[in-house]
């Protein structure tokens, strides 16, 4: 219980930490547009501070040398350190950084009161499977119609836009829609937008491939309890396999020996399988 | 090697925060366009500022120098109260607000300022179908002998009259419809002539208003009327008004 708690801690407090973050960033640059500005605190615009702006502005870039409208270099360069962290550990980002992932799930606190049993576990698992492949289609479509306009199309869809910026006047009604769809379905399941719509949790996805950091279990010591299949917010079977390269994972650890696996050092994220190093098995209770 | 929760915040924070700190320092963590737009790479404009990457941030001051299109002649294309707020100041983006109301399908934005500062230059720009311009923009294109007769007539089919719109608000904007311009070839006062008209051909509420003496009331209303009411002579209006207007 206490193991569990420090993972949880020390997420949520990082988690906190980027969301105010980023709040105080645009707060500080819809004053600034108002003429106010606050001591400490540089505004700008929330495209310009997305990585996803960096993504959907490559083609552009290369082809033209220029940024997407409402894109500039700060974005560009967050995208390559995001993908440095990716490469490192998988999309951590995911889990740990993006504002708006943490809004989801802290939405879902509410629908694990409601739905203590059922919460993330509604939709039909076959239907599930096929849906999370939808947000390769979100991310290409995005890709295309951007290089196509050279406009940001997905903001006017965009339910983070939408959060961070509902006073400003600038969200379109198709952003609210998908702001209040997402957290609706936030009551019943798990980072909805995660899991099925977001193009950058897609690209980002893709490194659980390849990551260096993975999550590795120790079959040897693993007690088949299924605690860490329950914790995943990500609904994956993290029970079967010996490292995990599902290409939903988010790297939050909430499966883990630290959190829920109840075995010491069995699920890790590690270079290595647990319990074993330089192919050896070592011993852990020495 | 194992990653704990610990080291793994941690190393998330220093990179991320980190990395951010590091091209601050560097001066690379740039939020907001640096108001220099690209060069025309090839053909007779090579070398010369492309107004197509006119942005929505850039304000009528960063127009002027980068293309020298003084912010004045924006304001006045683009029919903006300069009273109380200086031309410079206006950002392209100011425009989807002042046009926000147009009842008719298209609008006036950064695309908008885009097209007339090409236009303004001589060159040419392929506009958004949306895209409008105001008719004063119209006026000032025409006047400068930037326009064949048959752009000319692509643009005034496709212009609005900034009378009945936000910006130039007063509470009779009510009930009066964008329409397009059908008289810009016609800028003589009579007595038939509005405010709206006046507006319309390019006159900014100051100057109106300084002529008149006082803020005008509904747009509707015919400038003769309004000297009657005043008790001044309609022809002392008229004019100065089409001094002002002769000289566009």
């Amino acid at each position: 219980m206490k193991k569990r708690s420090s993972v949880k801690l020390i997420r949520t407090a990082v988690q906190i930490v980027f969301f105010l973050l980023v709040f105080l960033v645009v707060i500080g640059h819809s004053l600034e547009e108002s003429g106010i500005s606050i001591p400490f605190l540089k505004g700008a615009s929330l495209h310009a501070i997305c990585p996803v702006g960096g993504v959907v502005t490559i083609y552009q870039y290369i082809t033209a040398g220029t940024f997407v409208q409402k894109i500039h270099e700060a974005s560009f360069y967050l995208m390559i350190i995001v993908f440095i962290t990716a490469i490192i550990a998988g999309p951590i980002f995911c889990g740990w950084v993006c504002p708006f992932g943490s809004f989801q799930e802290w939405i879902s606190y509410i629908g694990k009161k409601i739905f203590p049993r059922k919460y993330n576990h509604m939709i039909p698992k076959r239907l599930d499977s096929g849906l999370r492949y939808l947000r390769y289609g979100v991310l290409l479509w995005v890709l295309v119609m951007t290089a196509v306009s050279a406009k940001l199309v997905f903001s006017d869809f965009d339910p983070y836009y939408a959060l961070f910026n509902f006073w400003t006047g600038e969200v379109a009604i198709t952003g609210f829609i998908a702001l209040a769809l997402v957290i609706f379905l936030s009551l019943f399941v798990e980072r909805p937008f995660c899991k099925y719509a977001c193009p950058y949790g897609a690209l980002l996805g893709i490194t659980n491939l390849f990551r260096i950091f993975s999550i590795r279990r120790n079959p040897n010591t693993c007690i088949s309890c299924g605690k860490c299949d329950s914790a995943c917010p990500m609904n994956i079977e993290v029970s079967n396999k010996s490292k995990i390269m599902d290409h939903q994972c988010i790297s939050c650890l909430e499966c883990t020996s630290e959190a829920a696996c109840p075995i010491a050092a069995t699920l890790e994220l590690n270079t290595s399988q647990p319990g074993k190093k330089d192919g050896k098995e070592v011993n852990n209770e020495a | 090697m194992k990653l704990s929760a610990k080291r793994t915040a941690l190393g998330l924070v220093v990179i991320i925060l980190g990395g951010i700190l590091m091209l601050m320092v560097s001066g690379l963590w740039i939020t907001e366009s640096t108001k220099i737009p690209v060069r025309i790479s090839e053909g007779e404009f090579a070398g010369m500022a492309d107004p197509g990457d006119i942005r929505g941030s850039y304000t009528f001051e960063d127009i002027e120098n980068s293309f020298s299109v003084p912010a004045t002649i924006l304001a006045q294309a683009f029919a903006l109260d300069t009273s109380d707020k200086d031309a410079k100041l206006y950002k392209a983006k100011d425009l989807e607000t002042f046009y926000e109301n147009l009842d008719i399908e298209g609008e006036v934005g950064t695309d908008s300022v885009r097209l007339f500062v090409a236009l303004y230059l001589g060159m040419s720009y392929e506009a958004e179908e949306t895209s409008l311009l105001p008719n004063p923009a119209v006026n000032i294109l025409r006047d400068k002998g930037v326009l064949s007769d048959e752009l000319f007539q692509s643009i005034k089919a496709k212009s609005v009259s900034p009378a009945a719109v936000a910006n130039l608000s007063d509470d009779s904007t009510e009930g009066v419809s964008i329409t397009h311009s059908s008289n810009l070839d016609d800028m003589l006062v009579k007595g038939k002539t509005t405010f709206a008209n006046l507006l319309d051909w390019g006159m900014s509420k100051t100057q109106i208003e300084e002529i008149i003496g006082k803020p005008y009331g509904s747009k509707s209303q015919t400038v003769r009327d309004f000297a009657l009411e005043s008790g001044i002579e309609f022809s002392e209006f008229k004019t100065a008004m089409q001094e002002i207007l002769d000289a566009f």
